[in-house]
């Protein structure tokens, strides 16, 4: 068989020029962003797909603005976020608030320290105070770990905190949630902000992680559904406003109340819409 | 129908250039892709306020923030140069073990755990350096992740790989002496000193480019032990942030002209490799050289 230059180009125009949608069919549902979110909606995907049969839900994560971005190019239908939207991203969007969550000051379970102040935390986070020592605690060197900019906590606890980014000062900084974890897991003496719903969901797996009482105020998913505790934050999903009846059918099954139980035992706080 | 369809020369011909120039035209796509990303970042920042801003305080708006790139330039430059010295004497001296002592089962073990800690993946090293390395930094000196603790980890990282090239060029170089060294009854440590090590030289400057450029382009190992503060450091013991941790800690969640700019520190990133690359093009011609005369 003499294979011609033609069938060559068209072989390789095909095999490039397919976008990764071509593949897909309409049963199947992608999301990304939030790592926050990722773990209790890919639990959502799977009962999802257990009820319909023949969909397919497909959890990635990458952080909230990949989300919003991806949405917004159109190579997910849905977005997670943990932070609110920038005004430049509200045009074309449509939001659904999926959970509540807080944020937590979080230490070692072996760290006797069990509260702390808002100016204690000014103190330690503007490197002002640099030992337990000053705050009850061994006497030993405070190490204050910071997050990534762009992160919606890092919003959250300069607004609560009063700070601008730039005087917040960090001995480390932490991305994702799970370097925190394993950072605070191998050092005593360290102190990082996080999820209160991941704080309590490690805490419930075993890890010893210990929420800080803010202002006597203790660090629980409870608190934050009361409205009690002062760092809260929203769970999103963000979708286009098109037609689009699998994607709206997913958004209305994860604000149903049958799910109002799987979100409580990811330790996020529930709306009750 | 035959076995090999393209047997024509033209054929052969044809398929091999559009497999060249796919490759080719890859790099290309990339370096476009990134100009056209970091686009907004050099108009509404200008290159210059990536070197003349004082640190890296990024904001959604060029104005509000600080964009300066050097703290990074200068970690991506000491963690790597740092990771290379650790790892030339272990990379040197296992490749004359190789190559001059070890015999029969011995070298062969040791030549396929060579190739086996070469291909650790890196993040597994990254783990272990979080879990094991840089608590027990720590203990020394807080925080414990830091210039010290990433480029103890990328020596381990790039060790193996500069040994196996470097064994390569030892062993070379042996070959091309070996009955001249023995006719005159030159001893072992003479021949390595005297004939071996310095016909090498290129080979293992060669290698240590390559390393080197594995070394500033590693991006897991580096975000998860660095610590990734955005400073000059003042001891081995400081964290510090280069320019792939950068990137991979902020590309998530960053937005506007923060975004903007992550993508024109990996052009700055890709300026960086291309440049050792072309270095090690240059002794590549100098070895070419020393060898046909």
């Amino acid at each position: 068989m003499k294979v011609s230059h033609f069938t060559i180009v068209l072989l390789l125009s095909t095999l490039f020029s397919s976008t990764p949608n071509a593949f897909a069919t309409d049963k199947r549902l992608s999301l990304s962003g939030s790592s926050t979110l990722a773990p209790l909606v890919s639990e959502l995907g799977k009962r999802f797909e257990s009820s319909n049969a023949g969909v397919r839900v497909d959890v990635q994560t990458g952080g909230s603005s990949r989300g919003i971005a991806d949405v917004r190019r159109g190579v997910v239908s849905i977005g997670m976020s943990s932070r609110t939207l920038h005004p430049e991203e509200e045009t074309d969007l449509q939001i659904f608030t999926l959970a509540m969550d807080g944020v937590a000051f979080v230490v070692h379970k072996d760290n006797p320290v069990s509260n702390l102040s808002k100016q204690d935390l000014l103190e330690i986070f503007t490197k002002k105070k640099t030992r337990w020592s000053d705050f009850g605690g061994t006497d030993d060197q405070i190490v204050v770990i910071d997050r990534a900019r762009g992160r919606s906590e890092v919003e959250l606890i300069t607004k609560y905190l009063g700070l601008t980014k730039k005087e917040l000062k960090g001995d480390l900084i932490a991305g994702e949630n799970q370097q925190c974890v394993k950072i605070i897991t191998g050092n005593p003496n360290a102190i990082v902000y996080l999820s209160v719903g991941t704080a309590a969901f490690m805490v419930s797996q075993g890890t010893p992680l210990k929420p800080l009482d803010l202002e006597g105020i203790p660090a629980t998913t409870k608190n934050v559904a009361l409205g009690t505790f002062p760092i809260v934050r929203p769970l999103l999903f963000i979708t286009k406003k098109d037609e689009n009846a699998l994607r709206d059918a997913f958004v209305s099954f994860a604000s149903s109340e049958d799910i109002h139980e799987l979100i409580k035992a990811h330790a996020f706080v529930p709306v009750h819409n | 129908m035959r076995l090999f369809p393209f047997t024509t020369d033209s054929n052969v011909k044809f398929v091999v250039s559009a497999f060249a120039l796919l490759s080719g035209g890859l790099l290309l796509l990339i370096i476009g892709f990134l100009l056209k990303e970091s686009f907004p970042a050099i108009e509404s920042i200008g290159l210059l306020r990536f070197f003349s801003d004082p640190s890296w305080n990024p904001e959604i708006r060029a104005a509000d923030g600080e964009f300066g790139l050097l703290t990074m330039i200068v970690a991506s430059v000491l963690i790597s140069g740092a990771a290379l010295t650790l790892a030339l004497p272990l990379a040197i001296f296992s490749a004359l073990f190789l190559e001059f002592y070890a015999e029969g089962l011995v070298a062969f073990c040791f030549a396929r755990l060579l190739e086996i800690l070469s291909g650790i993946p890196s993040v597994l090293l990254g783990l272990w350096g979080m879990v094991v390395l840089a608590p027990m930094l720590a203990r020394f000196q807080a925080p414990g992740f830091s210039l010290l603790c990433a480029a103890l980890v990328l020596a381990i990282m790039i060790a193996p790989t500069i040994a196996i090239l470097v064994t390569s060029a030892v062993s070379r170089a042996h070959q091309s002496v070996r009955v001249e060294g023995e006719s005159l009854a030159l001893s072992r440590e003479v021949q390595i000193y005297h004939l071996v090590l310095p016909m090498s030289r290129p080979g293992i400057g060669i290698a240590s480019i390559l390393g080197l450029t594995r070394a500033v382009g590693e991006t897991m190992v580096v975000v998860m032990l660095c610590g990734n503060i955005a400073q000059f450091p003042s001891s081995i013991f400081d964290p510090v942030r280069p320019l792939t941790a950068s990137i991979a800690l902020e590309m998530s969640y960053a937005f506007g002209d923060h975004r903007s700019s992550l993508y024109a520190s990996g052009l700055l990133l890709l300026l960086c490799v291309i440049s050792l690359l072309g270095l090690a093009q240059i002794f590549h011609s100098k070895f070419k050289l020393e060898s046909s005369t």
